[in-house]
């Protein structure tokens, strides 16, 4: 057998070894448990640090792009213009972080980058129409790295995404880029348009029911740069010939309308006695008497077609009242135009916003009188200096205004009248073989433009003034009328995945914080669409009106009543349009509105039906008008020149980003 | 034949000089394990209850977030579920039922402040503060006295 001296050593130590290994793998992985603690310790607080920093660029992001000059909308909106699908991120800000800071972190310091930037952008409908540049549907991702340090050493760092749904709706467009495209607001561009305007200046008497009374002023566009003015057009009336154009009325009652005027180029024309004989054959008593000397004189006048009190003479009146008469036997005596446009009446100042053909009608007289003073009577051989009380009396018989046998005064009432209606035939051949400069008949003329410093001509003016107006379909094909309805038709607001909201019922709006009734607060971001409702706005207590804050566009189909006025909080940021597709806008107040009113709709008969005088500050755009609803009292529609622009810089748009979260990761970097 | 018994007696087995010097080295050795052994399991508690104080400090953070500025501003006023500005027992004021937490959060006390803050919008700044409670043995056991927590509940902007 061997010896055991000396084993219990190798016990001991093999003893001692196994424990040892044991105690050291417990050790460390106590040791690892505390460090993994201590590092999920200050990962966690990281994390909260971070959130609190995302929701505050967040915050802040949504405070900011409420404002369309804001420097963070501009750039949002440049990289939703840009071509390319993922943009450069440019720096954020976390204001509520930076002041809470020192609270917050403990004696920790916090070392970030904020950033976000536009990707993933959608700029097409579902059904592959583009938007307007600018617009569209996209995901903006706010991008942070944050180190957490203590002192200088590093106790954690990560980097995070956070990404949200955004959509971009440009409410003011450049007019220069959309020359042959659509954008869903592109009524904007016009202080007044009236879709209808050509069929219903032609309903009822033709010319009526645009001058029935003066009922609505377009304020004075002077002080706004020409292009940016906002246009005034009649929809379809493109031509100057009669069935194409749309008149208003002069009136003696409005300086501005007396001074548009054409100018005569003659006062007076004369005919030699043969004519006159020819003209007037009751004097020569059918050659059975002779004259030397006679002289026929036409009279040439201009004057209003509406007088407020009495005419000035009895040709005039006799002219008016001739004039007036219409089918059925009815007199319609004019009226002064239903509206009017302020400021100056020159060719430049309403070319730079009256398009299509607008004219003005004027009561053009021409009355015949005879010179028999000088003049001798005789049978043929001899002749002796008339009488004065025969020239007197000669005169007298053979004065009378100038008609056009072809006057609906004659037309109805050409038995009642058969002497007239002869004189009328003759002179029309009279006019014939004098080819004189001026038309020989008196007449409602309405072919003239509304402007001044026109000369009277005999030729029909033809002229109109700017180009009618073009406008497009949702995919940007040319509308071929302007009555086409329908979805690819005459829409405003047509792309629907760009609203904000849709189907909502009026009291969502309150739930939406769209409108805060309690205090009289419109908040407008984008566009929101109440489908299932007529909205109302009412007055908030101790107010007489409602504050917009934001820019955007409430659509209400079933249409709006509007109780109260509405005031923009900052006339530089806000921006308010209304817009009806089924309904009417209902103005019950004479407060002043600050909002674009709208309403068209596929029947054609989208109106505004004030019950009393309206005072707006935008644009006013629908199907018809119908000015007899309008009280007497004059509404008024003053330009907002933010609404229409030829530059980007002036664009309008409105940034909506949703507050939910599309996804959000975080990646910690190893220690 | 030849016997052996005398000779072999004293050549096999283990000497007391033998014995003693590996009970010497035997017991340095345990007495440095024991201390290794004492200084992990006091790392490993104090990793432990550092992670549960830590979980605790952060359930108030996200409840809080999760409930929002709204909640947190009604909250100020009328505090009910804890209080507000003073010590309280977690388990004594728990958030969620008793029955979630694990047996030793009884352990800790907690302190909520709640202040309203403004700068890019308005806020509701939130701290929390977790500590073992006096005479509790898990004092013993972490190296820090308190944790904190802290952030800000952001009201949502208006559309």
């Amino acid at each position: 057998m061997n010896s055991r001296r000396g084993i219990v050593f190798y016990i001991v130590l093999a003893v001692v070894s196994i424990m040892g290994v044991f105690i050291l793998f417990y050790h460390t992985f106590s040791k690892q448990l505390a460090h993994s603690s201590f590092y999920h310790v200050n990962r966690e607080k990281l994390r909260n640090y971070t959130e609190v920093i995302l929701d505050s660029a967040f915050n802040t992001l949504q405070i900011n792009t409420r404002d369309p000059n804001h420097d963070l909308t501009k750039r949002i909106v440049t990289q939703m213009r840009s071509s390319s699908l993922s943009n450069d991120a440019f720096p954020l800000e976390a204001p509520l972080f930076e002041a809470n800071k020192s609270a917050l972190l403990g004696g920790a310091t916090l070392d970030y980058t904020l950033t976000g930037r536009i990707f993933d952008k959608r700029t097409a409908s579902p059904t592959g129409q583009k938007y307007y540049s600018g617009e569209g549907l996209a995901t903006f991702e706010i991008i942070l790295e944050a180190s957490l340090k203590a002192g200088s050493k590093e106790l954690a760092r990560c980097a995070r995404r956070r990404q949200f749904d955004i959509k971009s709706v440009c409410l003011v467009s450049n007019y220069t880029k959309r020359e042959n495209s659509y954008a869903m607001t592109f009524p904007l561009d016009f202080a007044l348009l009236v879709r209808n305007g050509l069929r219903e200046f032609k309903e009822g008497y033709r010319g009526q029911s645009f001058n029935d009374g003066q009922k609505l002023v377009i304020r004075d566009q002077a002080s706004i740069p020409a292009g940016r003015r906002g246009l005034v057009y009649f929809g379809r009336a493109d031509r100057n010939n009669e069935d194409n154009r749309v008149y208003l009325n002069t009136s003696d009652a409005d300086a501005q309308s007396v001074a548009m005027l054409p100018s005569l180029s003659t006062q007076k024309f004369e005919i030699s006695q043969d004519e006159v004989l020819k003209l007037i054959p009751e004097i020569d008593k059918n050659g059975a008497v002779k004259y030397q000397g006679l002289k026929g004189f036409f009279n040439f006048s201009v004057h209003p077609v509406a007088v407020a009190g009495t005419a000035a003479n009895a040709k005039e009146d006799e002219a008016r009242q001739v004039l007036s008469v219409v089918p059925g036997n009815r007199k319609l005596i004019p009226m002064p135009a239903g509206i009017k446009f302020e400021g100056g009446s020159d060719k430049a100042y309403l070319d730079s916003f009256l398009r299509g053909a607008v004219t003005q009608r004027f009561l053009y007289l021409v009355h015949f009188e005879l010179e028999a003073d000088g003049a001798q009577i005789g049978d043929g051989s001899d002749f002796y200096d008339i009488p004065p009380e025969g020239v007197q009396d000669l005169e007298n018989s053979s004065k009378f205004v100038c008609f056009s046998p072809e006057i609906t005064f004659y037309r109805e009432s050409s038995s009642a009248d058969p002497q007239g209606l002869a004189l009328a035939q003759r002179l029309v051949q009279v006019e014939q073989r004098t080819s004189p400069p001026l038309p020989l008949t008196s007449d409602f003329a309405e072919d003239y433009l509304l402007h001044d410093g026109q000369a009277m001509q005999k030729a029909e003016v033809t002229n109109t003034f700017d180009d009618a107006p073009r406008f497009y379909g949702r995919d940007s094909s040319p509308l071929g009328d302007l009555n086409m309805t329908g979805s690819e038709g005459f829409r405003p607001f047509g792309h629907y995945a760009l609203f904000s909201a849709r189907y909502l019922h009026a009291w969502e709006l309150e739930k939406h914080g769209v409108y805060d009734k309690e205090n009289g607060i419109l908040n407008l971001r984008g566009i929101t669409s109440v489908e299932l409702d007529h909205v109302s706005l009412d007055p908030p207590p101790g107010k007489n009106f409602i504050t917009v804050r934001g820019s955007g566009a409430l659509l209400a189909p079933a249409g709006f009543t509007i109780n109260c006025g509405i005031k923009r909080e900052d006339p530089n940021r806000d921006l308010c349009i209304l817009f009806s597709r089924r309904g009417n806008i209902r103005v019950v107040t004479s407060e002043r509105i600050e909002a674009s009113l709208m309403a068209f709709n596929d029947s054609n008969s989208g109106s505004i039906s004030p019950s009393r005088a309206f005072d707006v500050l935008g644009a006013i755009g629908v199907d018809q008008l119908y000015l007899n609803r309008f009280p007497t009292t004059p509404s008024r529609v003053e330009f907002d020149p933010r609404l229409r622009t030829d530059s980007d810089a002036n664009e309008v748009f409105a940034i909506n980003m949703s507050p939910w979260i599309r996804y959000d990761d975080i990646n910690f970097a190893k220690e | 034949m030849t016997s052996i018994l005398p000779k072999n007696k004293f050549k096999h087995g283990f000497s007391l000089i033998e014995v003693l010097i590996g009970m010497v080295i035997m017991s340095v050795a345990l007495f440095s394990y024991f201390l290794i052994n004492q200084a992990s399991s006091s790392q490993s508690m104090d990793a432990y209850y550092e992670f549960l104080g830590q979980t605790l400090g952060n359930e108030t953070i996200e409840f809080c977030q999760g409930m929002g500025h709204a909640w947190a501003v009604k909250y100020m006023e009328k505090p009910d579920l804890f209080p507000l500005n003073e010590w309280h027992g977690v388990l004594d004021r728990s958030i969620f039922s008793k029955t979630s937490y694990f047996r030793e959060c009884d352990s800790f006390e907690r302190i909520v402040n709640m202040s309203k803050v403004t700068g890019g919008g308005d806020g509701i700044l939130i701290t929390v503060g977790i500590r073992v409670k006096s005479g509790n043995k898990v004092r013993a056991w972490m190296s820090r006295s308190q944790l904190e927590f802290a952030t800000v509940v952001m009201e949502k902007p208006a559309r």
